[in-house]
């Protein structure tokens, strides 16, 4: 019999120094007794064996106190009991559907081994970055007919995740888990911690290993960054899975429909384990991808996919007070320099507003006439986007409050102070992430209090808000209480500061709904849910759901967003490796011996009942004897 | 216990000036007295006559008879005997159970004491002998002052060895000489035959049993319990065993069985048979066996 700590049964040793007192000491009573020929009488009627025993000791203490230190240390060792029957009619098979199970081996050989396991009730787990429960309780056949079917995913997997997932489902009670990986990546405590916690929960936990060492390349750490010209560069390195030189062929594609498809070839020598970090500059709008032309075992690792928010240009309409022609205002100049946006500066409102896209009013000293306002308060009303520039003139004039019923905030007072600092708040945190605000010096400000439903951007500490923005219709209105008045007469430094353009990029690809170029360049694994039901266009499939899972490396369409997925996991694309998590050999034999033999526990509660009931019958015997 | 002053009580004695000791059977004893006895021989009452023969003594041919029918005659009296009480006294080791006092053998020697008492009140001979491996013989006494000596001897008395009462016996039936009232003190623990035979060989006297217990001898105490060491008080023979309610109760039995044997061996020889618990006040023990109670 094996013992979970078969160092407790030392406490046998007890037995020795136990019998020595029983035997050495003087315990029995000495009675004097003239009767002592009926005492023999009684005795000639016990059995000739006891007698022999009962000559040496005859204390029943003793053989208590034998039979509870026995107990004792038996139940310190813990005796590993079979406590699952050896076929388990309950079968969870957990079947690792990483990418690297796509190494052509590793998968066939898990679904054999997955069949083989099949008891008379199945549930079959693929691991991935989250369990995905394939089929709960289901009959043999059933269980079968799906594994053939299962394919491994272009995710990494998170097998302990699922392991606790199954263990922690009081429905999978005595049922056999059967855990089938290449263990190439496990993000976990050892795996023996979770043949433990199955065992206290009367569950039978065995992993099975599958795959040999195959040499893969793979594009890993790939990211993009925004040069702010409409473009973006894209990093990534380049890994060589296995033990040999190779010269590896990179290729470079892009394709818009705002720009003729562009290709790169490149080609790179990796020694043995190697890696090259590459770098492709002006990453147009649209769908790119890199690809590494060699065959390998992991394919989905090859592609690196890339997705940038395609922007069709927007007219916008700055009307300000400045006559363009003398001088060119910091706002005029940061939102000319950006592109795919046809900027158009006016003194006046021209009659063709409805072509504009959206409208930028900058008045800093003559207010807009009141008809202006009227068909620029209509011109927000009907779902167009407007920017306000929070100048003295919006608070000053009272022309320029009838601006105010589409401002997201009220304008209170002008005042002039210089100990309030620029702070991001809500989404602002993000989008304003890159703004040296920290550097802006107000002197002069309008007190704001924003409206109900309004996104507060950005704040004046202890005044009130500064960026402020809210929708009316399908547009958005914002007000920027930041002015852009320079030399003497400045309220602010803010136009000075070198962030102040990209703080325009920034405030106008919030309002146009661009996302962040994270959000259009995910990780395999990745799960997003939505308010309603969207029609999804996966790699592989167009499918209606209120979730995306991308398990898949390549282009999704959803939301009219273009997403792309991509593994981007090392330890996934490693498939050559050797520290592999260690089952093979006589290790594996433990294992297997240790999945046979589990909880100690079950019989170690018996234990200690009897030993409870032994002390209590011993507390019975000696208060009798008047000893307690 | 050897040499050790025994306490025996005869606080109780002058109690007993009352009372006298019936006797079943007429006794034989070479001492005259005042119970009437078997023999005939020289007390006041004629009783008959039978012929002379030669060698009678001269004194007791009736001359009367001799001068009306010239034939000689002697005269035979009604002849007055004495009571002689044989006490023997058990004085092995297990009458000195229990501890405390007064032990059996103490007791033993009250009660023993109280009868001779009123033995001597009649002016009876009575003789007490203890017995364990032997007998230790006294001479028959009579009269106070033998009395009192009586008391100085039972009080030093030494008292061991084992129970041999079927040996005693043996031993004492031939200085019995004329037929007596035998009274045995004893716990009795000794083997069933040897009492059996004890009682056979001494049953042509008038024989009484009593058979003196403490309670503690029946009933083992609470305190006794777990494994014990019990010693023979005899023998100082040791034996082990594990004591429970099961065994007290096995060994209460025992002992009863024991008792009830005794009762039918004096049942089967039709004897007196008194079992005594040595809590009970010595006065009571007497007037029970002089048939007072």
């Amino acid at each position: 019999m094996d013992y979970e700590f078969p160092l407790g049964l030392a406490a046998l040793a007890g037995i020795i120094p136990l019998t020595i007192v029983y035997l050495l000491k003087p315990r029995p009573k000495q009675i004097i007794l003239p009767s002592l020929m009926f005492v023999q009488r009684i005795s000639q009627n016990v059995l000739a064996s006891r007698r022999k025993i009962t000559k040496k000791i005859t204390d029943p203490l003793f053989f208590l106190q034998l039979l509870a230190l026995i107990l004792l240390s038996i139940a310190i060792a813990g005796p590993l009991l079979d406590s699952i029957s050896g076929n388990s009619e309950k079968v969870v098979v957990i079947i690792d559907s990483s990418a690297s199970m796509s190494v052509p081996d590793r998968i066939n050989t898990s679904r054999s081994m997955a069949i083989e396991s099949l008891g008379e009730e199945n549930t079959v787990i693929a691991a991935e970055s989250i369990p995905v429960v394939l089929a709960k309780a289901v009959d043999a056949d059933n269980a079968k007919e799906l594994i053939r079917n299962m394919e491994a995913r272009s995710t990494s997997a998170d097998v302990p995740k699922s392991i606790l997932t199954v263990v922690n489902d009081e429905e999978n009670q005595n049922a056999k888990i059967v855990v089938i990986s290449d263990f190439e990546n496990w993000a976990g405590r050892a795996p023996e911690t979770y043949i433990k916690i199955a065992n206290a929960k009367n569950m039978q936990l065995e992993f099975r290993q599958v795959g040999k060492p195959a040499v893969n390349y793979a594009i890993v750490n790939g990211y993009l960054k925004d040069r702010n010209d409409g473009t973006y560069e894209y990093t990534c390195t380049v890994k060589n899975f296995g033990n040999e030189s190779v010269k590896l062929d990179v290729q470079l594609e892009s394709k818009s429909g705002l720009f003729s498809p562009q290709k790169v070839n490149n080609s790179m020598s990796l020694d043995g384990f190697g890696a090259q970090q590459i770098k492709f500059f002006s990453i147009p709008q649209g769908t790119s991808t890199v690809e590494i032309l060699n065959k390998d075992a992991v394919p989905c690792d090859n592609i690196a996919y890339i997705s940038i928010p395609e922007i069709t240009p927007k007219k916008m309409l700055i009307l300000t007070d400045l006559d363009p022609a003398a001088s060119k205002s910091p706002l005029i100049t940061a939102l000319s320099l950006m592109p795919d946006i046809d900027v158009d500066v006016q003194y006046k409102l021209p009659d063709d507003l409805e072509k504009y896209d959206v409208v930028v009013i900058d008045c800093e000293y003559e207010p807009l006439s009141s008809s202006t306002v009227r068909k620029i308060v209509a011109y927000a009303k009907s779902g167009k986007d407007l920017i306000v520039i929070g100048n003295g003139c919006l608070y000053n004039s009272s022309e320029m409050h009838g601006l105010y019923p589409v401002l997201p905030v009220d304008i209170i007072s002008i005042k002039e102070d210089d100990s309030h600092t620029i702070e991001t708040s809500g989404s602002g945190k993000h989008i304003f992430e890159e703004i040296s605000f920290d550097e802006v010096y107000m002197s002069k400000y309008l007190v704001a209090v924003s409206r109900e439903n309004t996104s507060v951007l950005a704040e004046l500490e202890g005044v009130g808000p500064v960026v402020c923005a809210w929708n009316i219709k399908n547009g958005t209105t914002s007000y920027v209480g930041l002015s852009d008045t320079v030399e003497n007469e400045a309220w602010n430094n803010f136009p000075t500061i070198p962030t102040y353009p990209v703080f325009w990029v920034k405030l106008l690809k919030y309002m146009w709904g661009i996302d962040d170029i994270s959000e259009t360049n995910v990780n395999t694994g990745r799960y997003q849910a939505f308010d309603q039901s969207t029609r999804i266009k996966t790699p592989t499939e167009t499918i209606s759901s209120k979730f995306v899972y991308y398990d898949e490396c390549g282009i999704y369409n959803l939301n009219q967003k273009t997403v792309a997925a991509n593994l981007y996991d090392s330890a996934e694309s490693n498939t050559f490796t050797e520290k592999r998590l260690n089952l093979a050999g006589e290790n594996a034999e433990i294992q297997k011996e240790d999945l046979q033999t589990r909880s100690p526990d079950k019989l170690r509660k018996y234990l200690i009942y009897a030993l409870l009931l032994l002390l209590v019958i011993e507390n019975v015997i000696m208060f009798r004897r008047k000893i307690i | 216990m050897a040499g050790a002053k025994h306490m025996i009580d005869t606080s109780f004695l002058t109690q007993l000036d009352r009372y006298a000791l019936p006797l079943r059977n007429r006794v034989m004893a070479v001492h005259s007295g005042s119970h009437i006895s078997t023999k005939k021989g020289s007390g006041l009452d004629l009783v008959d006559h039978r012929k002379y023969n030669p060698g009678d003594s001269l004194k007791k041919i009736d001359w009367n008879l001799y001068a009306r029918t010239e034939k000689l005659y002697i005269r035979r009296f009604e002849e007055d005997k004495n009571l002689n009480m044989v006490i023997l006294l058990d004085a092995s080791s297990s009458m000195l159970f229990p501890d405390n006092s007064p032990n059996k053998f103490e007791y033993a020697s009250t009660i023993a004491l109280g009868v001779s008492y009123i033995v001597m009140r009649y002016n009876d001979q009575y003789m007490i002998s203890t017995f364990a491996d032997d007998v230790d013989y006294t001479k028959a006494r009579k009269g106070r002052e033998e009395f009192l000596r009586t008391i100085d001897n039972l009080s030093s008395i030494s008292v061991n060895g084992k129970t041999k009462l079927a040996d005693c016996a043996d031993s004492i039936y031939s200085r019995i000489k004329s037929k007596s009232m035998v009274l045995i003190i004893s716990d009795f623990l000794d083997n069933l035959d040897s009492i059996r035979h004890a009682v056979h060989r001494l049953s042509g006297h008038e024989l009484v049993l009593v058979h003196l217990y403490d309670e503690t001898e029946i009933s083992l105490p609470e305190t006794v319990d777990g494994t014990v060491k019990f010693i023979d008080s005899e023998t100082n023979e040791e034996f082990n065993m594990s004591v429970g309610p099961e065994f007290k109760k096995e060994y209460a039995a025992e002992y009863e069985k024991h008792m009830a044997e005794l009762d039918k061996i004096a049942y089967d020889f039709k004897i007196p048979y008194f079992s005594i618990n040595i809590n009970n006040r010595p006065i009571d023990a007497v007037l029970t066996i002089i048939g007072e109670r």
